[in-house]
Parts: C-alpha cells; structure tokens; sequence
C-alpha cells in the first residue's frame, strides 16, 4: 500500500482484516495524510484527527500490517500476483527500536525551524514529532546535510550546533560539543584562521556569523569557571601510549586516549609546552596563560607531560617501549624553515621566520636592527613584522611576491598590520640579499606582475 | 482481588486542557477510593498516551481502567483494544467524556468545568469498580451474499464478490439487468453508447457460475444476522428461500416525474432527460430549438438536496444535440453549473465550445413555457445579466430532474431495520468513516440508495461493498461486542414491549417447550443481533432485561456519586 492517508489506512485494515499481509509504505515521519492537518471536516464538522486517530493506531497494531514510515518505493517489478517492490528508508536518525517518543529530546534540541506540518505557520525543533498524535510516534530529526561551516572546519565540529546552543545561552552544552572534535577551544577561538567564517552563507546575507569569537567566548567562560569542564572519561585501560611533542597534535592525541581511559606520557623536547602554539605564534595574538589553562585541562585528565626531553637523544623509541608502552605518537610539527635558494641567504641578520618567532618566544635574545625586511604575505610573515615593531624595531616592512589579495594571512592581521604602521610593499621578490662584513646590508628586488592563478 | 483503578485525564490539546484545569483533576482522581494512578495526557488517544496506560497497568497492577477524554463513539474500541493490550479484560474499562459533556460546553468557565469534570471523574471510578469482565462473542459467517438491485451497482458488487470466490444472489426487481441505465442512451463524460459497457458487464454477470441472478424477485422477509440471514424472496411470483452471510443493498433510485411543474404532461414536448433519451427515433437530430431548465424539483425548499450530476446529464444531451445538429439552437437554463468530479469541468467547457447556450434564471423568477394548442413554441426567462425577459423559441422543452428514492425504500427499512435518511435514501453508518456500511452488522449500501451517484461512484461503492462485506466472509467468523441486553426470564411478564421498540430485530420469544400451553412466554436477545442500544432495558416495565456494563447497580452508582460527598458504596 503506498500512501499513509485516510485512504490508504482504511484499505490497509480491511486487506488486513481479510487476512493479507500490508506493507504500507508512506514518505512521512507518520501515517495520517493531509487529514492529520486538518482541523474539522465538513459536513458534520467533527475533529478530523478524532477520527483519524483511531484509524490510525488500528492501522499500525494490525498484526497483519506492518509499517513502513519515512519510506518511499523506489522500484517496482514483477507481475500482478507476483510484484518485488524496493522500498527507500529515510534514516531518522534516532535509534527507531529505541526511541519511546518521551519528547525530552525537544528540550535539548537548539535548532528551531518552520514546521511544515503547521503549513509554516508554527515552528518546530529539528528534533521533532511531525504531530502529537503520530503513528509511530518516533521522533525524527531533520538532517538537511552538513553545515557548511562544519564541512569547512578541519576539526569537523558541529559548528551550527554550538552557535545554536550559544545563541540560546546554553553556553557549558555549547563548550561540550565544541570539545567532542576540538580540545583546544580557547586557542582556536584566538588564532583559528576560520574557513567556517569563509563559506558561512550568512555572508551571501550580510556578514558571516562570528563563529570563532563565540567558540572563544564560550570556552573564556569555561576557563575563568569555577569548575571547569573535564570530560567524562571511560574506565582506565591498562595500555600506556607515549606522545612526542606536545603541541596541537600530541595534545589532540592525548585528549582523545585519555578520554578512553589510556594513561597518556606526551614527551616535549622545548622547555615549554604547547608545540607552535607557544614556540610560534606571538604572545601578544596568543597569551601564554591561554594555552597552559587549555593544556592544564588536558593534564586534569590524567595527562602527564614530560618537558625537555628530546625523543630520539634522552630517550630512544626501543626505551619508550620497554618502559612499557603500547603505543607511540609523533606528533614532532614541523619547525624547518624552506629556504628561499637566493645568493646571500647565509648573510648574518638573515633569519627564517619560523627560527626568528621561536627564539623571540623562548626569550632569547634576538639581535635585530632598525630596519627589517619580511618576505612573504602569511600569518608567519605578520607575525614575524608585528613582533618586530613590538621588539622595539622603528621600521620593520612587508615584501610580498602577490598582490594584497593573494595575500594568505587572515585579513584582519593584514588589516591590523596597516595599523600599526607597516608597511606592505606587494609584486615585491628579492631575488638576492647583499651584505657587507658577512652581514646584511642591502636586498634586491623585483617588480612582479600577476601572471594567471596557480 | 483488591480493585485498582488506574485514570488517565486527556488535554485533547487544549480542547479538554483549555478549558478544564486538567492537574487539578488528576490530583483529585489520585485522591479517589481505589485510584492507584492518575496522569494527565497531551492526547491519551496518542501512541504516547496508549502506551503510557499499558505500562501503568503493568507497573501499577492496575485492574481497572477509566480514560476521561473525548466521545466514545470514536475512541472506545481504540482504548478497549489498548487495554486488552496490555493484559486487561477489556470490559473493565470506562469512559467518561469530559470534552463533548464539559470542556465544550463549558467554555470561559474554567472554575466551574473543573468542578464538573471531577464529578464525572468520580462518577466514571464509581462505575468502573462494579464492572465485570465479559468476553466477545463470536459467530461463524456464511461465505455468501445477497445483493440487491441488478443495476450498475448491484451488478459491480456481485461481480466483485463472485470473483473472490463468494457465491453471491442477485435480486433484481424487474426481468432485465441494468437498473435505471437501460434508459440511458451515451454516458458522460466519454459519450460513448451505454451499451458498450453495460452489455458485456450483464453478460459476464449471467455468465458467472458463483452468481445466481434472480429476476422479478423481490424481498419479502429478513431474519437472522450477520453469518447467517435467512431470507424470503419472491421469484416470478414464487416464494423461495435464501441464506446469506451478508447483504449488499443496492436499490438504486428513480427519476423524479415533475409532475405540475413547468406544464410537465400539458404541453408536448416537455419531458424529463430520461423520457428524451428513450426516444426511439434518433433523438439527437429530431429538434432544432431545444430549451432545458435545470433544477426542476431540486434544490427546493421541500427537497433541498443537489442531485449531483444531472447538470452533467443536461449537458451531455445538449451537447449531443449540437453535434447532432450544428446549427441547432440549445440553451440550458441554470441555476448554477455543478460541475464537479475528473474532467468535468472540461466537459461543461466544451459545452460552451460547441455553442450550447447556458442562461442563469432566478429560483424566484422561473422560466415559464409558452405554446398553442397543446404544442410548446417557446420559453420567456428573466436573463438576470441583462436585467430584462427574454424569449427563446423552442420545439422541446427538456426538464432535468434529480434522482429521487425508490417509493418502497420504506418497505425495505422496516423489514431490514435500516435507516433512511431525510431524502428517503438508506443511511450509511457514518458519514465519513463507514460510508458503505449500516448500523446492523453484515449489512452494506452502495449507489443510488445512498445517495444520488454517477457511474464511476456506483461502481466505487459497489466494489467497496463488496470489499467490506468479504472481510467477514473472508474469516468466517466475526466477533461482536459482549455488552449486551439479556433478559432475566423469572421477572419477564412476556408483554412484549421489548421485541417491538428493538430496532434491530435482535429479540424474539424463547421457544417454550410447546407441550404445555400454561407456560409463560419469555423474551429472548439474540446476542448476535443485538447492538446494546439499551431501549429494551429502559422501556422494560418489569426490571427484567439488563443491559451488560449498563446495570442499574452500576448507573445507580453513578448516579449516588453525581454530588459530591457521597460514599462509594462497594
């Protein structure tokens, strides 16, 4: 029987009462039809569902009917007596046999959405019973695919929930689902470069929502709580791992194993942890107390974090293993600068800025002059000419081989840039650097022009 | 056992919880004797509400069942089943309608409605304490039909359960198949000739070894009930006797015979739509200026009824008219063009195409018929449009008449305890949901005794009849309801009140033993037959028949708990 209205509900009970087996299959979360919808039928002007009701819940205890919502027959063949129909369940996406219809789950659904049932005229959650009165009385979630902003996101995570709950103030269930994909909500909501915020089509509209502002608003709560948030973490397991480096990935790893229950050792070779985070992004875009309240949570997990050692020299992976653990992550980055293969690379005062940021950031002393050339138009390369000005330096600059907008830094560091006064000098290449005394003293450039995309 | 009584307050959204204050009913339930829950429900009638009684039964042990929500009429054998269920003898159930006798009537009167609904509330436990469980009843179903009327209907019907392997009887009245079509010369809205269709249709009838066709036969007496009705019949004259396990009425109807209206048997020609299809000479090229009224003895105020598609017939003939004769000058005189069903409107459209005329006319301005010597020459009609009469030559007058009942329709229901309607057709058992059913149990009704019907809805009714009168022959037994009428034979003084108000036909004297005549006669209800209506028990003057689940003790309960402060005497 295909369709699940007042007609296809009565055909079905009398088939079944004759004692044939009814497959009804209807394309709704529930029998019912556009009877269901309405509110009196003419002409006696009774309720449509008082009704419909009865008929309904006969229909579906039927032992000899079986019900087929959320369905559609997708193919047909065979021959009258004999006919194969393929039927296309819609995944509701809540566990059928066990869903009783309690209607909690409403409360904690943050999405509200027009309700078709109503006509558009009400709305509904998108965790939802199309009526009251439905049969089954499952509930059904509307999925309407992935959020382009959770597609977006490395992490993958459920952005359009979090914003949902944040925008309803349910701010400790938003750090919740926030910390189910991203253990460092904190920091991203400092530096992420937020390809979310990119292909938000809020933008089509006017401009995206600030997704990362939330997700650090969010999380500054968490951190300034007076308990914090730890996630529940399963029995403990016997197995240790050993995680190399503890900086976004070697954190990541070993948020994730001790929430299973494995005892976690993240072994640093800086003196401080945090990997990039404190090693290469600047403390003014990153405070270092940030990133040790983040990684503090993770050690509250049973973490233990090992720093200055230096895997491969104090301790081998064959003496790793014999210590007794199971499994070893490297998670080691990736601190090597490219060179640009130009004459004159090798001149004193030629820093790659990778090597530049992490001696800044570790306190070393960084002999600089007035004067300083960047070369390149990333978030390494804002970073490098910000921490310069802040280092005292009178004249630090931009040379960018694009234009401004081929630029890849974020715009805002770009816009941030211009505001402190630094200049950008974009189609601008070096092609060698001159020194005197084996020191800098002088880079050639070239005026570049745009060629077609790469 | 220790009674448990477990209440369930339905919202009916807010047609119950708008009104009545629903928490405080259910609190107060809780606090009723034997009450060993109560809850409150959005829609008991829900799948959430009925599971929710399941699970308090087993949670509760609960042994009694009272829902207060809406009409029982609808709901009952929803939540009966729902308890039977979950373990429950489903005659330990009560129904108290708190939507139809409080929240609607009461409306704006919140305080006094919750009041109200905690009587009944209390009133309904009352009652359910002294129910006793009962237990269906069963009967074996003969796996025949009787239909009658060997018209479309009837021949669809028949047709429909001869091919399901039923052996079917068919009545037919007169000695030729066809019912009221045999008249009817081409068919809306295909205009193909009603032979091509109908012949083939009797033939197959006639031809059919599961179908016995009766003709000149008529009814002449009906007993028994569903399974097994022994019936009387006149064939040719002869009586003959029948047994059916069910029975499709499909009795058809009449065209009405203007009599006195516009000088219907005054002036030649004026005839009905019918009487001009059964023109034997090539009706369609006889006339040249034709003139139809619509509406002649419809849509009155004595038969206020709209008889569906003799608007479609008027433009039919009109049509064929035109096509007939090109030049031919037809007009219809409409009240309004009924134009509804698949493609009709297409139909009426095309009309216009072909150039039939339509003129609007005034229910309180008729069109008046003008002829010489006995002889119509034209038709005056007040033209509303143009504000002013007009004069329309015409060679014939065409009346197009509604369907009206069959003058024995009377007969009928009284022998078969069926109802009519207001019209004079046969009442279905409800509206909306049992359109092809009546009341009695076994009995169904398709086509023109309903109501007026075109081909597509005779024959959709015929085979829905015959859908529905197969699901009891197709299990062989049926099961009706235990609350019952039964008569106490010590107290019945066998005057006989009983057998004549039971407008089922369900009581009749118990057979005495026949040798001693001093033995006082008894009623007897026939439990098949038997709708639990309750006059009986209402109108016996000697306490003697009681109605299950409707005792005295139990409505006199009732009654003792209608005020407050009475106590629930167990």
């Amino acid at each position: 029987m295909i369709g699940g209205g007042i007609a296809g509900i009565q055909s079905a009970i009398d088939l079944a009462n004759m004692g044939v087996k009814v497959y009804l299959v209807e394309s709704k979360p529930s029998i019912g039809g556009r009877m269901a919808q309405l509110d009196k039928t003419f002409p006696t002007n009774d309720c449509a569902m008082c009704i419909l009701a009865p008929k309904m819940i006969e229909c579906a205890n039927h032992e000899n009917v079986e019900l087929m919502t959320y369905a559609e027959v997708v193919s047909l063949s065979g021959e009258k007596g004999n006919f194969t129909a393929t039927v296309a369940k819609k995944s509701r996406f809540i566990d059928e046999e066990r869903c009783v219809g309690c209607g909690d789950c409403i409360e904690g659904c943050p999405v509200t959405i027009p309700d078709a049932f109503n006509a558009g005229l009400g709305n509904k959650k998108a965790i939802y019973k199309y009526f009251p009165q439905s049969v089954p009385s499952t509930f059904t979630i509307e999925h309407r695919g992935t959020a382009p902003c959770k597609t977006a996101c490395p992490a993958h995570i459920s952005v359009q929930g979090y914003v949902a709950l944040a925008a309803q103030e349910r701010f400790e269930e938003a750090l919740r689902l926030i910390k189910e994909e991203n253990p460092l909500p904190a920091i991203c909501g400092r530096v992420c470069h937020h390809p979310c915020e990119s292909i938000c089509t809020r933008g089509e509209v006017d401009a995206p929502v600030a997704i990362d502002f939330i997700k650090r608003f969010v999380a500054d709560l968490d951190l300034k709580a007076d308990t914090r948030y730890v996630p529940e973490m399963k029995d403990q397991k016997e197995e240790k791992a050993a995680i190399v480096g503890s900086g976004p990935a070697g954190l990541s790893c070993a948020y994730y194993l001790a929430r299973e229950g494995y005892p976690v050792t993240i072994y640093e070779k800086a003196p401080v942890t945090g990997g990039m985070l404190s090693l290469g992004i600047p403390e003014y875009r990153l405070p270092r107390d940030i990133i040790q309240t983040e990684i503090q949570c993770i050690q509250e997990m049973g973490v233990a974090i090992r720093t200055g050692v230096d895997v491969g020299k104090d301790v081998t992976i064959d003496q790793l293993r014999k210590e007794g653990y199971k499994s070893i992550f490297l998670g080691i980055g990736a601190h090597e600068c490219k060179r640009l293969g130009i004459e004159g690379e090798d001149l004193e005062g030629v820093y790659p800025g990778v090597d530049f940021l992490r001696d800044v950031n570790l306190g070393k002393t960084v002999h600089i002059g007035q004067r300083i050339a960047v070369v390149g138009g990333g978030n390494v390369a804002m970073d490098a000419v910000r921490t310069l000005l802040r280092l005292g330096c009178e004249d630090p600059f931009i040379l960018y081989r694009r234009s401004f907008d081929e630029m890849p830094a974020n715009e805002e560091e770009i816009e941030e840039c211009r505001e402190e006064g630094i200049q950008i000098h974009p189609l601008t290449n070096p092609i060698r650097i001159l020194g005197e005394n084996g020191k800098v003293s002088a880079m050639e450039c070239i005026r570049m022009e745009l060629g077609e995309p790469d | 056992m220790s009674l448990r009584i477990g209440v369930f307050i339905c919202h009916c959204g807010t047609n119950i919880g708008g009104t009545v204050h629903v928490p405080d009913v259910v609190e107060y339930a809780g606090s009723l004797p034997h009450v060993a829950h109560a809850e409150g429900n959005l829609y008991t009638c829900s799948e959430d509400g009925l599971s929710s009684i399941r699970e308090q039964i087993a949670a509760h042990d609960l042994n009694r069942v009272v829902v207060a929500s809406c009409t029982p009429r609808t709901h009952e054998p929803l939540f009966k089943k729902n308890c039977e269920m979950a373990g429950l003898n489903k005659y330990l159930f009560e129904f108290v309608n708190l939507r139809e006798h409080c929240s609607w009537v009461h409306m704006g009167q919140q305080d006094k409605a919750t009041e109200k609904a905690k009587d009944l509330v209390r009133m309904g436990v009352a009652k359910v304490a002294l129910l006793t469980p009962e237990s269906d009843l069963s009967t074996d179903v003969l796996p025949t039909a009787l239909v009658v009327g060997g018209g479309i209907t009837g021949l669809s019907a028949a047709l429909s359960l001869g091919n399901q392997g039923y052996r079917v009887d068919l009545l037919e009245k007169t000695d030729q198949l066809g019912g009221i079509l045999k008249g009817v010369n081409r068919v809306f809205p295909s205009n193909i000739p009603t032979s091509e269709f109908m012949g083939p249709l009797i033939d197959k009838v006639l031809a059919h070894d599961k179908i016995h066709v009766h003709f000149k036969a008529e009814l002449t007496g009906v007993n028994g009930f569903i399974g097994n009705f022994s019936i009387s019949i006149t064939e040719g004259g002869k009586t003959a006797e029948l047994n059916a396990g069910t029975i499709i009425i499909a009795v058809g109807a009449r065209e009405l015979a203007p009599k006195g209206l516009f000088q219907y048997g005054e002036l030649d020609p004026v005839m009905t739509q019918l009487e001009f299809e059964k023109m034997t000479e090539g009706p369609y090229d006889r006339f040249k200026d034709v003139v139809m009224i619509n509406c002649v003895g419809a849509r009155t105020d004595s038969s206020p009824y709209c008889s569906r598609f003799c608007c479609i017939t008027a433009i039919k003939n009109a049509t064929l008219i035109k096509e007939a004769v090109p030049d031919a000058n037809v007009t219809i005189l409409q009240r309004d063009i009924m134009a509804v069903g698949k493609v009709f409107e297409i139909y009426y459209q095309k009309a216009m195409q072909v150039g039939v005329r339509f003129v609007r006319y005034n229910r309180n301005r008729p069109p008046e018929i003008i002829g010489t010597d006995g002889r119509v020459t034209g038709v005056k009609v007040y033209h509303e449009l143009m504000g002013r009469e007009i004069e329309l030559p015409a060679e014939a007058v065409i009346l197009t008449t509604p369907l009206v009942h069959p003058e024995d329709n009377q007969v009928l229901s009284r022998m078969m305890k069926i109802p009519l309607g207001n019209e004079g057709f046969f009442m279905e058992a409800h509206q909306k949901l049992r359109p092809v059913e009546f009341p009695a149990d076994g009995i169904f009704i398709a086509g023109c005794a309903r109501f007026p019907a075109d081909i597509t809805d005779c024959v959709s009714q015929g085979y829905a009849a015959a859908a529905k009168a197969a699901v009891p022959m197709a299990r062989r037994h049926v099961v009706t309801d235990a609350l019952i009428s039964e008569v106490d034979p010590l107290k019945c003084s066998g005057c006989g009140r009983c057998i004549d108000i039971c407008p089922f036909g369900a009581i009749d004297w118990a057979a005495g033993d026949g040798s001693q005549d001093s033995k006082p006669r008894v009623a007897r209800v026939n439990s098949t037959e038997c709708k639990g209506c309750g006059l009986c028990a209402a109108s016996c003057l000697s306490g003697a028949v009681g109605l299950k689940g409707f005792t005295d003790a139990e409505i006199l309960a009732m009654v003792d708990q209608s005020e407050e402060g009475h106590q629930l005497a167990l």
